[in-house]
């Protein structure tokens, strides 16, 4: 018998650790197995906020949790399932004032109060913020949580596949990054908390550990369906040359958008809101912008804050500025910035109920990972640390519910035969005779994503990015490892999260094709319009040997009809 | 805790005070008689003043107590001398205590006999 | 094409690290660590780094380049202006495998100072008040990213292997300073003897290196001056 926990939590950012804390107050065994250290997690670059109905702000006193709940579901595209967004607006305050009461170092109103600006899609100032380094001051107090309450934590694991038995999740299989040993660890409920796929596309403002692998690890090996990944959100400001985020904050302390003729086109896109509008209305503007040439170079627009002054940049955006120094070499309070739409996050995840859990018993997933859905067809801003913890917490609560309540079962066998079968897989990769080149297999997989399935779609556009993937596919199966070594093999690590990659791009892509309509972030030229008759529905993607299996779930809708979405 | 603390405050005390008693010393040993040739004397009639032994005396104190505990801040830096510490404060502070009797010996000559 | 020299070492088989020299192709705007990833998947796939964010806030990729502890994300080649790149890993911690170090030593003393929010009150329904004068002395503190280029940069604690180091005392002040934190002088006790605070010779080797722009002997100075405080408003115990 090998190494066991009651709960494995995989990923160490701010739904994993929030996972592990609950579900060890819940009196659990739990551990954590991470990629990197907890505060290398992705959640750590998320700047602008987290949304919660405070009310703390003098233009937003009337705010309440109905009220977030309306703008979520509006943004959503009205394709969030309505009772897990009442669920996680519900809960925000609380998770905001526990997580300042773990420390978090929010920015203060001049009554003491936790600070908060307006975002995009939102009717009041509702994101509560820590300058620009929102996500770093909550993932810093919730890994400080972590050690207080001393969380173990198996660093830098690569998760390769979950173990069935008896249909119930019963472990996983990993690779020891540091010494190159595949383990397989049995536990009696696992939540997969690992994040986003970002690096599937080219510009994005993703970490470059964003590779999906607990997704795809859910979808191939455990057989659990992916919902909804067709709606991938494009941010609309990432810094021209490296896509690295500038935060929507940037614009909710009053920053404005200009084309090369210096006009504030927002004017022509969304009159009333400008800047402020959601996400997927901004950067189709931006893009629209570029793609007709009022740009620059071909390929960015500028994002202008020097009528904030020195003042407000220095207290509000520090971060932002620092970035701006150091990678493009410009100092914002005399310079417009750089910025194009960038592959932010995915709104589509592992099929969960709010509770967090998937179509197989033991099996949980919360986070980016995760598609509960709370944000249907396009994310708000501030929506997603506040999606992190509150279904990271859920999630780790149900789990432990789960695991008190069942039976044990001997999976030792089950969990050797799928140890006995990565192993052997990992090894034909590793002495594959093949002569593909695993990078130009990642890269041309970037460029697909990025140009057949980006900001705008269309039939014809996504089945040559399907063909494309299918080729790239076979491809993989020919690459060529240029490093055996045991010890921290980046080539193998990045070649395993490739296969996972490819398959997720083809959910992405098969997803967007048969959706024949334009929701949230999804816009397809050929069907410009949202179809409710058709359409008001989830894609659920299930891995079959042939390529994914389609079908489709009703969305759940209590107190919001859908309506026509305007700004 | 509590001596790592005095030391260190100390440390910046001594400083502090060996300024001010070293601007005496260097006043009256090099401005005063500007240009006069150094006798036997002069010095005589230096040491001869109770004032300016306090001062010399003070200014050995401190110097010595900032040089040595300087020195021990340095060595205990390595792993040696940390294991070591009690000693080394007890040869520190010996070295300290000897060179200042010697010191005052010199100083107060042409007052004690 | 630019040279880069980077140092190389792995436990397993070599005696002792040693140079490798690559020819790598380097764009206008590219970082030294894209220009590690191009030798990866194009000259040595054996080379290991770590890696996270790219945008110099996860802390992943400190290393020693051309003589300094810098995040390699956040260096352009550009701005070295030099021929010949040297990339060593960040010196003073052993050495896991080439650019990796082992931070466990790093973070065993970030546990030391009880690195979390301490407060016995019972907590209000909703925040506690913080005013913006409060919140605005840990601004400078709170931008930490834990990447031990200061503590690998400081002397001290490379011969001190007991001394807690700039990044764990920024983070003791941290909490020491957050008005919202009452564990008071017991905050200061962690931090006090002769490995603590007061060990610091303030040669501000912490503050160069900081990627961040933090200046850990700002936060070191206000501990000493607190322990001393401390030392005279209240009998030992």
């Amino acid at each position: 018998m090998g190494l066991h926990h009651q709960v494995i939590v995989v990923g160490a950012g701010l739904s994993g650790l929030r996972a592990a804390l609950a579900a060890q107050q819940d009196g659990l065994d739990v551990a954590i197995l991470s990629r990197v250290h907890p505060v290398r997690s992705h959640s750590i670059a998320a700047q602008g906020g987290i949304n919660a109905s405070l009310a703390n702000a003098e233009g937003g006193r009337d705010d309440n949790w109905e009220k977030h709940a309306f703008d979520t579901i509006k943004g959503s595209d009205y394709l969030a399932d309505q009772d897990a967004v009442e669920i996680m607006t519900k809960e925000a305050p609380g998770i905001v004032y526990e997580m300042e009461h773990w420390g978090t170092p929010f920015s203060r109103t001049i009554d003491g109060r936790i600070a908060q600006r307006p975002f995009g899609g939102a009717a009041f100032p509702r994101t509560c913020y820590a300058a620009d380094i929102t996500g770093h001051a909550l993932l810093h107090t919730m890994y400080e949580k972590s050690v207080k309450e001393e969380i173990k934590v198996y660093e830098e694991y690569l998760l390769l596949s979950i173990v069935k038995h008896d249909n119930a999740c019963v472990g996983i299989v990993a690779l020891n990054i540091n010494n190159g040993e595949i383990i397989a660890m049995s536990a009696d409920a696992v939540i997969i908390a690992s994040g986003g796929y970002g690096r599937i596309y080219g510009n994005s403002t993703n970490a470059l550990i964003n590779t999906g692998s607990g997704m795809a690890a859910a979808y191939l090996s455990a057989g659990v369906p992916l919902k909804d990944l067709e709606f991938v959100q494009f941010h609309p400001t990432s810094l021209y040359g490296t896509n690295i985020l500038i935060t929507e904050g940037a614009r909710g302390e009053g920053g404005y958008l200009f084309n090369n003729r210096h006009e504030r086109f927002m004017k022509n896109y969304a009159a009333k809101a400008m800047e402020l509008a959601p996400r997927d209305i901004v950067a189709r503007s931006i893009q629209t912008e570029i793609n007709e040439g009022r740009c620059y170079n071909n390929a960015y627009v500028l994002l202008d804050l020097r009528h904030l002054g020195r003042k407000k940049i220095m207290e509000r955006l520090p971060g932002i500025r620092d970035i701006c120094l150091h990678f493009a070499g410009l100092d914002p309070i005399n310079k417009p910035i750089p910025i194009q739409p960038g592959q932010h996050y995915s709104m589509g995840g592992i099929d969960t109920n709010a509770n967090g859990e998937t179509s197989l018993a033991g099996l949980f997933a919360a986070g980016e990972a995760a598609c509960v859905s709370v944000h249907g067809g396009n994310r708000l801003g501030g929506n997603s640390l506040l999606d992190t913890i509150v279904f990271g917490k859920l999630s780790g609560h149900f789990a432990s519910g789960y695991v008190k309540a069942k039976k044990k079962n001997a999976a030792d066998q089950a969990l050797q035969a799928e140890l006995a079968k990565v192993k052997a897989k990992v090894s034909r990769l590793e002495n594959s005779a093949g002569k593909e080149n695993p990078a130009k297999v990642r890269s041309e997989l970037k460029t697909t994503m990025m140009e057949e399935a980006g900001v705008f779609r269309t039939k014809a556009k996504l089945e040559a990015g399907l063909a494309k993937i299918k080729e790239l596919k076979e491809r993989y199966k020919q690459i060529h490892l240029l490093s055996k070594i045991k010890k921290y093999n980046l080539d193998l690590v990045r070649n395993l999260e490739l296969e996972g990659k490819l398959a997720l791009a083809e959910v992405i892509v098969l997803g967007a094709l048969k959706r024949e309509e334009s929701r949230g972030s999804h816009f397809r030229t050929d069907y410009p319009t949202r179809n409710d008759e058709h359409w008001l529905k989830h894609t659920l993607a299930h891995h079959t040997e042939s390529g994914p299996r389609l079908d489709y779930k009703a969305v759940t809708i209590t107190r919001f009809r859908p309506q026509a979405r305007t700004y | 805790m509590k001596k790592a603390a005095l030391l260190w405050l100390l440390q910046r005390v001594t400083a502090v005070l060996i300024f001010i008693v070293l601007g005496v010393h260097v006043y009256r040993v090099h401005y005063v008689e500007l240009g006069q040739p150094i006798l036997f004397a002069g010095i005589a009639i230096r040491l001869k003043s109770l004032l300016m032994l306090v001062i010399d005396s003070s200014l050995l104190f401190f110097g010595l107590f900032h040089g040595l505990n300087g020195l021990r801040t340095v060595l205990l830096d390595y792993d040696f001398f940390d294991r070591q510490e009690k000693l080394l404060s007890w040869v520190l502070s010996i070295i300290g205590i000897i060179f200042f009797i010697l010191g005052v010996k010199g100083l107060w000559a042409f007052i004690i006999r | 094409m630019v040279t880069f020299k980077i140092e190389r070492f792995n436990p397993d088989v070599d005696k002792a690290p040693y140079f490798q020299t690559y020819e790598v192709a380097a764009g206008k705007e590219m970082s030294v660590l894209e220009a590690l990833f191009y030798v990866v998947e194009n000259l040595d796939g054996s080379l290991a780094f770590r890696y996270s964010c790219r945008g110099a806030v996860c802390g992943s990729c400190a290393m020693r380049i051309n003589g300094k502890n810098r995040l390699a994300c956040q260096t352009l080649l550009k701005k070295l202006k030099s021929p010949v790149i040297t990339v060593s890993p960040l010196p003073h911690l052993p050495i896991v495998k080439d650019l990796i170090v082992d931070m466990d030593h790093f973070f065993k003393n970030y546990e030391k100072i009880k690195p979390y929010l301490v407060n016995n009150t019972s907590a209000p329904e909703k925040e506690r008040r913080q005013s913006i004068l409060e919140r605005a002395k840990i601004d400078e503190m709170i931008a930490c990213i834990l990447c031990g280029a200061c503590f690998s940069a400081c002397t001290v604690a490379a011969t001190d292997k007991k001394f807690i180091g700039p990044a764990a005392l920024t983070k003791a002040y941290r909490f020491w300073a957050d008005s919202r934190d009452n564990l008071g002088d017991e905050r200061l006790a962690l931090v006090a003897g002769e490995h603590g605070a007061l060990r610091c010779h303030t040669l501000f080797n912490c503050a160069e290196a900081c990627p961040k722009n933090i200046v850990p002997t700002y936060s070191i100075q206000q501990l000493k001056g607190g322990l001393v405080k401390c030392r005279f408003s209240k009998p030992a115990k």
